[in-house]
């Protein structure tokens, strides 16, 4: 094991060699290239991407098929090759999450998507090429929008 | 920033293989079109700030899990 400073328990023990390289880098984020991925206490399916170099560089993601079943996953085809996913080679896909003060706002990058290759330990922030896909779009809905578009689904009948 | 000058329907070519091409001029805007190796990514340039802007966003905020685990725990009752 090793022991590594996070953003959000201080620090920690890990298994050592489990950072992820950072192939296509996190944009905006070009000089952190190793991340760990860590499960958020008491939150299943929302996990940690903390910054190996940086305590306090660290995101929040999730799968977004949680909060969106029929999201899909489609970037360009270099950014799948230099992840070098072999036969195999276990592949998980992310979004990262922005928590705003009122967590019900809470909204998923699904234009930046990250994928990793979890057997080599290599990550890329990909770019989505689905044309609707944006930066902001929420997680939760609120009643009134629900009952708006049920509403609007009855009056399409 | 190296600048060159273009007519409509005239092309520049990078590094022997990317050709971009002046498709059309108007006033307030131009089309390009562009052949590069199927390696080559190309996107809009707000593409890139806009994941960019978010990832900071993102990356600054100090959420309040807590508080979220209680809005999870409320949406699925």
């Amino acid at each position: 094991m090793e022991r590594i400073a996070t953003k959000a328990y201080g620090e920690i023990e890990v298994p050592e060699n489990s950072a992820i390289q950072f192939v296509g880098p996190i944009l905006g984020f070009e000089e952190f290239q190793y991340y760990y991925l860590l499960e958020v206490r008491d939150l299943p399916g929302f996990y940690w991407l903390q910054s190996k170099q940086d305590a306090n560089v660290a995101f929040i993601v999730i799968d977004p098929r949680t909060f969106m079943k029929d999201y899909e996953l489609v970037i360009d085809k270099i950014d799948m090759d230099i992840l070098e996913i072999g036969a195999g080679d276990e592949v998980l896909d992310y979004v990262i999450v922005n928590i705003p003060e009122d967590p019900a706002k809470m909204t998923m990058n699904i234009l930046g998507p990250i994928v990793i290759n979890a057997a080599k330990r290599l990550g890329i922030q990909g770019i989505s090429n689905k044309n609707d896909y944006d930066t902001k779009r929420p997680i939760f809905h609120s009643d009134g929008e629900e009952a708006k578009a049920e509403k609007e689904a009855a009056a399409g009948q | 920033m190296l600048v060159l000058s273009r007519k409509e329907n005239e092309s520049i070519i990078i590094n022997d293989d990317i050709i971009i091409k002046i498709v059309s001029l108007k006033p307030d805007q131009v089309k390009l079109g562009i052949v590069a190796p199927k390696e080559v990514k190309i996107y809009r340039m707000e593409i890139y700030d806009e994941i960019q802007k978010e990832n900071q966003a993102a990356a600054m905020t100090a959420p309040k899990l807590d508080a979220l685990k209680d809005v999870i725990k409320q949406k699925k009752e």
